[in-house]
């Protein structure tokens, strides 16, 4: 690709021929708000992401070229880059710039790279996305050569800044292979030259119910976090991950508290999913998270996948569902920071963060193209590759499609210059795919082909049938209400997410 | 894809056999101009309805497109669903419209963002892998 050497004759022109009206319209797309057509609001998103909220009349007289200069409406979206009065190239050069801001995660070419250790686990989670298998069958354990195969795969991706993450089953069952892998990434990276060497961040995910003093001893001296799930009080969190005893809930408080002790308070991350019994206690999960002292909760929808796709009627629910679900805490969780307490829901914060900033959040879940592989990847514990965590599980059901290759037997090209990596690309662009296109939402939202596959039998998907879509199409409308609610708290509760800080004018009385 | 392309294109599943318009609440058939609505205006319109109804398409006349919708669950409102393809195919030819006029200064920023793009992006990382072309 080159640069065009000049600007197209359509930028010096003052409007469609024949107007006679002083300005052009810059590219933007649009969606109804609120309200019906008459009466009701649109959004209007510009090539980068910008947004503007209007009555229906001003979309139409500003397509129209109908807009009085002297207004504060043509004023204000001229401000915003949505129509330009001048042969000059700023706005476009503006909007390139901020442009290539939203895209700058494809320039760090696969940042997380996801280990499963193993697949044994002591928990029978009804959700669980994996193929659970006895505590005991060590056939299920990744071996050393296939971690050090992995890992010459990991000191060959592009990207500088990377995270590892240690899943299962549940990885402290294979605490070995962990000490092994991150002995071994010191090791490499040391011994390469110090312009090309990497900063390496460390998560295991754990249900914390393996937790010792000579693992936490471990983690401290390597600075590694911990991940676990905290599915919302006991009745909910038990009822959800059932393990002889019956007392996940109380396993996983208690490793919290010792992973605070050892590591600090901000070291271990709790992650919920949503299942059909959270579906009545919205309110009830999100106190859990505030009163356990996270700061945050991520509202998260179950996957449909392995047992959650198994075990559907006892977890499953309508995507409508979780939509009022998602409103009905998402309210809890405003209602607390308006008591003065900052608390962040992680999904609002990462869409907030697409509509209301020119940055790139990298998120690989909401993403186009898809992050999958190219975000994130996953190495068996067979050795097999996967381009996500989701592929993985699809494999667990039965389902290949989406496997890169192997770490004994295919090289770094076969598996990231493959046709499966490079199918996975070009079917998850928005701006090519039926529905996404012409969406207004496209650079707040991303496309998951992998759901697409699993849900529809097809990658590329059907918008008006697809969760996806309903899901994030709902939340980013529902946000964008609140927003231009009315409401000056929660416009600065939003900024305040968008920046992770809680304003003093908010919070007068938390500690800095 | 055009209309002439495929003379009778349908999305979604096919619609059940045939049917009557005087006698069925569920289904609606409603000529198109082409005049007023281009045709890739009319398919993204329809499109968007895929959920709740069959659609299909017929040319009728030389400017004229038939559109038939059949509600898949039999309990839509078939007089609603005519409001809201009506609506939407206003707000479909307002975006062609819109499209049309901004493509050339779309595709200039789109290209100037990824050209500086790909030049920031720089030589990190392991490129010369032989099964990379």
């Amino acid at each position: 690709m080159s640069a065009p050497a000049f600007a197209p004759l359509e930028q010096f022109a003052p409007g469609p021929a024949g107007t006679g009206h002083p300005y052009r319209l810059l590219p933007f797309d649009f969606i109804p708000l609120d309200g019906d057509r008459t009466t009701g609001r649109y959004v209007l998103v510009n090539a980068a992401g910008e947004h503007y909220v209007a009555a229906r009349s001003v979309l139409d007289d500003l397509v129209a070229h109908r807009l009085a200069p002297a207004s504060t409406t043509y004023q204000d979206l001229k401000a915003r880059h949505f129509l330009a009065d001048s042969p000059s190239a700023t706005a476009t050069t503006l909007l390139a710039t901020k442009l290539r801001t939203k895209y700058s995660f494809l320039e760090g070419f696969t940042r997380l790279h996801i280990f499963v250790v193993t697949l044994r686990c002591d928990h029978s989670c009804h959700y669980c996305q994996v193929s659970r298998v006895s505590a005991s069958k060590s056939r299920y354990d990744m071996t050393r050569e296939a971690a050090d195969r992995a890992l010459d795969l990991v000191f060959r991706a592009p990207a500088r800044e990377m995270k590892i993450e240690f899943q299962g089953g549940e990885p402290l069952l294979n605490f070995d292979l962990i000490r092994h892998i991150v002995d071994e990434v010191d090791r490499r990276n040391a011994a390469l030259p110090e312009e090309r060497r990497k900063d390496f961040q460390f998560v295991v995910t754990t249900n914390l119910s393996f937790i010792s003093d000579e693992i936490l001893d471990f983690l401290h001296e390597r600075r590694m976090y911990v991940s676990t799930s905290l599915d919302g009080p006991a009745f909910i969190h038990n009822a959800n991950r059932p393990r002889p005893g019956n007392d996940a809930y109380e396993s996983t408080i208690r490793g919290i508290g010792r992973v605070r002790s050892a590591l600090g308070h901000d070291s271990v991350a709790a992650l919920m999913t949503t299942t059909r019994l959270s579906l009545e206690h919205p309110e009830a999960i999100v106190d859990e998270y505030d009163e356990r002292g996270f700061g945050y909760i991520f509202l998260r929808p179950l996957s449909p996948y392995g047992f959650a796709v198994r075990s559907r009627r006892k977890t499953g629910y309508e995507r409508t569902e979780f939509l009022e679900f998602y409103r009905r805490a998402l309210e809890r969780v405003i209602e607390i920071n308006r008591n003065g307490r900052f608390l962040v829901e992680v999904y609002a914060q990462i869409i907030l963060r697409k509509i209301l900033t020119p940055f790139s959040t990298g998120y690989v879940d909401l993403q186009s193209p898809a992050g999958a592989g190219i975000g994130a990847v996953v190495y068996n514990y067979d050795g097999d590759v996967y381009a996500s965590d989701e592929a993985r599980m699809l494999a667990e059901m039965g389902d290949k499609s989406f496997r890169l290759g192997n770490v004994h037997h295919d090289s770094y090209g076969q598996i990231f210059g493959g046709p499966v990596l490079r199918e996975l690309v070009e079917s998850s662009c928005v701006q090519s795919l039926p529905g996404c296109s012409e969406c207004a939402y496209k650079l707040f939202c991303g496309a998951d082909p992998i759901e697409n596959h699993t849900t529809q039998g097809d990658i590329v998907g059907h918008r008006p049938t697809s969760d996806f879509c309903t899901r994030n199409m709902g939340i980013i409308t529902h946000l964008l209400r609140l927003y231009h609610g009315g409401d000056p708290f929660i416009r600065d509760l939003f900024h305040a997410w968008v920046q992770n800080a809680p304003p003093d004018a908010l919070f007068p009385t938390m500690p800095a | 894809m055009t209309v002439d392309d495929r003379p009778s294109a349908s999305f979604g599943d096919a619609p059940p056999g045939a049917v009557d318009p005087q006698n069925d609440p569920n289904f609606v058939r409603w000529p198109i101009d082409l005049e007023l609505y281009p045709e890739d205006a009319i398919f993204r319109a329809c499109y968007k309805f895929t959920d709740r109804c069959y659609v299909r398409l017929e040319r009728s006349g030389e400017r004229t497109v038939m559109a038939e919708f059949r509600a898949k669950d039999g309990k839509s409102d078939i007089d609603a669903i005519v409001g809201e393809f009506a609506n939407e195919l206003i707000d479909q030819r307002l975006r062609m419209d819109l499209a049309r006029e901004t493509k050339a200064v779309r595709d200039l920023i789109v290209s100037q963002a990824f050209v500086e793009g790909m030049l920031d992006a720089g030589s990190e990382g392991d490129h010369d892998d032989p099964h990379i072309e």
